[in-house]
């Protein structure tokens, strides 16, 4: 017990310095962090007028409100952030493998899907989290709700959230960790970016059972930002609770198994 | 010419060694074309319009709005350049015997040819398969217009790309200049929704820039929104040379602050 607490807090700590690290980097290209920040606006200004055409027609989409739909793209945005914050490395697997480039890590006396996973942060990125939380805010303060309804329903939507952002990563490393044997580095990137595009929207617009599975249980994207809005819009559900729990348990166990076997067919292709 | 040529030819065999990523890209965007055509049928399934736009020309312009994202819009001329200058690897390009700008056009030419070649196949048969939900146009002079037409928007596309991708001499790092430009130009061009349905003030606007020529105008002739006319043509020709002048004139005035480092 006591290794596994000493094994935590390395793990802690080397994640900060990478971050400490990385920071430097970033600070060091002050201008394009101040672009990036007015990019990350103006995405969300051009989703939020997308929104606003939209609604200037209808009053809902498939039962989902204005300020609902708002509070499941901030989502996305937050999680969306998170992912690029600490885990940028990941987008760049293919080509350390390509590169031969993983050798380096795995020879570090870390795990080396833990160094993969946050080797590399994009502070670029902490605007997306500050102006989904915004979103989210907005959105959830227009619900139309008690402050109490709110603050206990947030608290949810967080722990939902968290399991959301842990849904994503899995599903990230899941695809990437096919570069193992496809070593190519830009077609999976397309299905990640569908995958984050799609869950921008309630999945409750899938009025076809066939599609609605598939997008709830093999691509998990109800549990991304649909399952967290709807608690936080209408309360505990204990299915969408335990569902979100056990949808993220299961991918993170299998993005951890698919991770190793793949770890064991890398041929390196460095000198 | 045949320089040109040859580097467009490479870049196309080099995307032919990938061709998992070609049954990826299928599965994906036909992922993403299901989500559209769900998302719009469901907001339409309760009576409600958006618009003047029916059901189905709705399905049609975003089904031609995703292959023109996989074709004349995929290229990352920006990205490819910003990164050339602030690594130092331009200094190769300068001193071989070409174009610097021939050469980025002549790659994305190649990767443009691919991604016709391989994705016509993927959206020949979506909209046979949805035939019954669009309202594409099968005529073959609207269908050669709306390829010359989407063919302009890939230039014009490009060296807009291409001005980006020179801010790195001034800039070093792109990133965010590139992401910024690439949504308030997708923007414009109609790629978040039709241009039509955007307040009058902004089409105003957007009217004395040439962006709506990389997808609305192609899309509108395709779905039979709009009819052809020679201003099509020309007005997006004019962009592209007066483009074309404005990047070889930041070319030379960038090339003069160029260290040539990291190489």
């Amino acid at each position: 017990m006591r290794d596994l607490a000493h094994k935590l807090k390395r793990y802690w700590r080397l994640m900060w310095t990478l971050q400490k690290i990385n920071f430097m980097t970033t600070a060091a290209y002050k201008q394009n962090f101040l672009i990036m920040t007015i990019s990350v606006a103006i995405h969300m200004a051009m989703n939020l007028i997308f929104l606003k055409v939209i609604f200037g027609y209808i009053n809902n989409i498939a039962g989902w409100s204005y300020f609902e739909v708002l509070i499941v793209i901030g989502s996305v945005m937050i999680i969306d952030g998170v992912v690029w914050v600490f885990g940028a490395r990941i987008s760049a697997l293919g080509r350390n493998i390509q590169r031969g480039l993983l050798d380096g890590m795995m020879i570090k006396p870390m795990d080396t899907q833990f160094l993969i996973s946050f080797w590399q942060c994009d502070h670029e990125d902490f605007p997306r989290i500050v102006i989904g939380g915004s979103l989210v805010c907005y959105g959830a303060a227009n619900l139309g709700l008690t402050t109490h309804a709110i603050l206990l329903n947030l608290i949810l939507y967080l722990i939902l959230l968290f399991n959301a952002t842990i849904i994503v990563y899995s599903f990230n490393m899941l695809i990437r960790t096919t570069y193992f044997w496809t070593i190519v580095d830009f077609s999976l990137h397309n299905v990640i970016e569908a995958f984050t595009d799609i869950s921008k929207y309630p999945t409750d617009i899938f009025n076809n059972l066939f599609i609605k599975t598939l997008f709830t249980f093999l691509l998990p994207l109800a549990f991304v930002a649909t399952v967290p809005t709807r608690v936080l819009a209408k309360g505990f559900d204990w299915r969408l609770v335990l569902g979100s729990f056990l949808m993220a348990a299961i991918f993170f166990a299998l993005a951890r198994k698919f991770w190793l076997f793949g770890l064991r067919h890398y041929k390196s292709a460095s000198s | 010419m045949k320089k040109y040529y040859i580097v467009a030819k490479n870049n196309f065999q080099a995307n032919l060694v990938y061709r998992f990523s070609t049954y990826v890209i299928f599965v994906s965007e036909s992922l993403v074309f299901l989500f559209f055509f769900y998302l719009w049928s469901s907001i339409y399934s309760s009576g409600q319009q958006i618009g003047s736009y029916s059901l189905r020309e709705m399905i049609s312009y975003y089904l031609v709005l995703q292959f023109l994202f996989l074709t004349t819009k995929n290229n990352g001329v920006s990205w490819e350049v910003g990164e050339e200058i602030r690594n130092g690897e331009l200094n190769n390009n300068l001193l071989k015997p070409y174009s610097y700008f021939g050469h980025a056009v002549s790659r994305s030419i190649g990767r443009l040819f691919f991604c016709l070649a391989v994705y016509s196949l993927l959206y020949v048969l979506l909209i046979a398969f949805f035939r019954n939900y669009t309202n594409i146009s099968l005529d073959a002079f609207t269908v050669f217009m709306f390829f010359l037409l989407a063919f302009l928007g890939f230039f014009i596309n490009i060296l807009v790309g291409y001005l980006v991708g020179l801010s790195a001499f001034w800039l070093g790092i792109i990133g965010g200049l590139s992401y910024a430009v690439m949504n308030i130009t997708t923007f414009l061009e109609g790629g978040f929704v039709p241009l039509d349905l955007l307040p009058r003030y902004l089409n105003i606007f957007n009217n004395f820039l040439p962006f709506k020529y990389v997808i609305f105008v192609p899309i509108s002739l395709l779905t039979k929104r709009t009819e052809f006319s020679w201003e099509l043509i020309v007005v997006p020709a004019c962009w592209i040379v007066l483009l074309y002048f404005l990047a070889k004139f930041i070319f030379n005035r960038g090339i003069k602050k160029y260290e040539g480092f990291g190489a």
